[in-house]
């Protein structure tokens, strides 16, 4: 936590409790100055009409007494007749007078003296205005009095602002510097340690709401920071537990990597193995059942006179045919495990694509014929070259047209098509109007001897070796063999060559198209 | 705020109050006290056996009202004053008096008498023609 975010106390002039203080002085000062002044001057009111009206009164009734006893012809009569108005000490004298000369005066010897500080005021006696009574008082004990009020007042406002501050500045020590305080300590406190604890205070005011609501954050940002950290351990050992575990991963995976690299080479060497033993025995194979083929095809063919009984010709037939369709056998595995071992190596060549189609029907020609199938082929132009190896083109195409016409039912069609697909490649696509093979036996005759087993007996004709071969054929031209098959509908197989085997494009010639068995737009084979 | 505006707005009224709004009409000690005295003197004269006399317009009868003692406030009506005294009738009762009175020369005259007639003096002092 850095110091310089943490702010200081203020200045003494912008303390709250100064601010306060000076606020309450103000307010009092401006309450009180005013009221007392107004006290004060109706109590000067009041005094100098008490004054007056004494003096007044006092003056008017010894007038009166003087006039209903006629004391103006009497001196000593009207000083007697004045005489009380010397109890009043704001009196300072009397006068009867008639004009100017004076009758009767108080203090008798004297009367008012010329120049005498005071207030004076005549009175007059008869009706007519010809005695008149004069009387001077004074207000000295009234100022003394109200000097001695002030000053008593001004002692009192003294005390009282004395008071207020003193009242004012413990309350607020009591009910907002304390709280206020102990809140602005834990603040700091919490801001330089980066630690929040709570602050001991229960009162029920408004310092009180403010300093239980501080502690409620306190204490939910404590439990929030709990939680935080309880989450942060838990994902932290997370954490730890996920990586043991993936070092007991690794290591497995390692371990299995490693079997797997085992088992995948004694696989290959297994697989090495049966491909050279199937090489090994088929080459072997193929010399004996060369000597079977020719002496069974003599024996057939009765070079050397009838065969007696005829049965034995019969058989000799048999021998032949069993003998031709091992041989194909043999062939097909013995192509497979050359491509497998990688000794099957492609003679590309300049290939008119019509010319071979036209050769491939020619040869599956009596198969359709045999079982009842209509061949059709089609070309999206009029010639197509290609750079490829003819004799395993014919043969993949044999394969697939072969396997169709086995697996079409009498009256059904079996159509081959040489296009250009939409991303370029070289498409030969062999579909037929067969039963179909359902979806998930679609990877497993791709497969040598794979066969959809106990689904259809016409999908069990065969070796299971065609579609494999014509897949590795198309994989060693670079290319690749796609099976479609919808049961009830068909089967579409197609042979997909890369672009840059095709070499011009252009008419058909005339031997071509007469070499063609069946129509370009299709035609009964 | 609302708070200190409206101390202050106290204070000004109590200082506006407490001032001597009619301190350079009020007249001096000497003219108070000769005023008292004018007054008393006028009722010196009006006494008959030590009581004045006052018609009851609404009884028809003579009231004997006694003089006791002088208010000691003066209230200004313009160039005028208004003084009061306390009168007592015959049954004990206390009879109010203002006298209205006015400069003669260089004393005093009373010019109305309002005879229980306090309604008078407090419309006067709320048209504001009437001050202390």
């Amino acid at each position: 936590m850095q110091d310089r975010n943490i702010p200081s106390r203020p200045p003494w002039p912008q303390r709250l409790h100064i601010r306060f203080l000076a606020i309450v002085s103000f307010a009092f000062l401006l309450i009180i100055v005013p009221c007392a002044w107004l006290i004060f001057s109706l109590m000067h009111q009041a005094d100098d009409a008490m004054l007056t009206a004494r003096v007044g009164n006092l003056s008017a009734r010894a007038a009166g007494a003087i006039e209903r006893h006629g004391a103006y012809v009497d001196p000593a009569l009207a000083g007697d007749l004045m005489a009380p108005l010397a109890a009043d000490r704001a009196f300072l004298c009397a006068e009867l007078r008639n004009g100017t000369s004076v009758v009767a005066a108080l203090p008798a010897s004297q009367g008012c003296v010329a120049g005498q500080e005071g207030h004076y005021f005549e009175i007059p006696v008869d009706d007519k205005g010809t005695w008149i009574l004069r009387a001077g008082f004074t207000d000295a004990e009234l100022v003394k009095l109200r000097n001695l009020e002030m000053l008593l007042g001004l002692a009192a406002i003294s005390v009282a602002f004395f008071a207020v501050l003193v009242a004012g500045g413990v309350s607020y020590r009591f009910l907002i510097w304390r709280p206020l305080n102990r809140l602005t300590d834990g603040i700091l406190h919490s801001a330089r340690s980066g630690s929040r604890s709570v602050i001991p205070w229960n009162s029920r005011d408004e310092m009180g709401l403010v300093v239980g609501a501080y502690n409620n954050l306190v204490l939910s940002e404590t439990e929030r920071e709990r939680q935080l950290q309880d989450s942060v351990e838990r994902i932290q050992a997370s954490e730890s537990a996920l990586a043991t575990l993936n070092q007991e991963l690794e290591q497995r995976v390692q371990e299995r990597t490693l079997e797997l690299e085992i088992a995948k080479r004694e696989a290959d060497r297994a697989n090495d193995s049966k491909t050279q033993f199937l090489w090994s025995m088929s080459h072997e194979l193929r010399t004996p059942l060369n000597a079977i083929l020719g002496f069974s095809e003599i024996m057939s063919r009765e070079l050397f006179g009838r065969i007696t009984p005829v049965r034995y010709k019969s058989f000799a037939d048999d021998i032949h045919y069993s003998g031709q369709h091992l041989l194909k056998v043999i062939n097909d595995l013995l192509d497979i495990a050359r491509i497998e071992v990688g000794r099957e190596t492609l003679v590309d060549e300049p290939t008119d694509i019509a010319a071979l189609l036209a050769e491939t029907l020619r040869v599956i020609a009596p198969l359709a014929h045999d079982g009842g199938v209509r061949l059709e082929s089609r070309m999206d132009r009029n010639s197509m070259t290609l750079r490829i190896d003819p004799v395993k083109m014919r043969q993949i195409l044999i394969n697939l047209l072969g396997n169709a016409v086995k697996h079409t039912p009498a009256d059904g069609t079996v159509s081959i098509e040489a296009r250009i697909a939409p991303d370029g490649r070289v498409a030969f696509v062999v579909e037929d109007t067969g039963p179909g093979i359902p979806a998930e036996f679609l990877d497993q005759v791709m497969e040598p001897f794979g066969r959809a087993e106990g689904v259809s007996p016409h999908l069990q004709k065969g070796t299971g070796l065609g579609l494999p071969l014509a897949r590795k054929m198309a994989e060693l031209h670079g290319g690749e063999l796609v099976l479609h098959s919808e049961v009830g509908v068909g089967t579409r197989v197609t042979v997909y060559l890369p672009a840059n085997r095709q070499i011009t494009d252009g008419h058909i010639t005339d031997r071509h198209m007469a070499d063609l068995p069946v129509g370009r737009t299709g035609t009964d084979a | 705020m609302n708070a200190i505006r409206t101390i202050l707005l106290v204070a000004a009224l109590l200082g506006l109050g407490a001032g001597p709004a009619s301190a350079e009409t009020s007249p001096s000690l000497t003219e108070k006290a000769a005023l008292q005295a004018a007054m008393q003197r006028h009722i010196d004269r009006t006494l008959v056996d030590g009581a004045i006399l006052h018609l009851d317009r609404a009884s028809g009868e003579v009231q004997r009202l006694h003089p006791v003692t002088a208010h000691p406030m003066i209230l200004i009506y313009g160039e005028h004053f208004v003084l009061c005294f306390d009168f007592r009738d015959d049954a004990g009762n206390n009879v109010p008096i203002d006298y209205y009175m006015a400069r003669q020369g260089g004393s005093y005259t009373v010019f109305h008498t309002a005879v229980a007639d306090r309604a008078l003096l407090q419309d006067l002092m709320a048209a504001g023609k009437v001050t202390r």
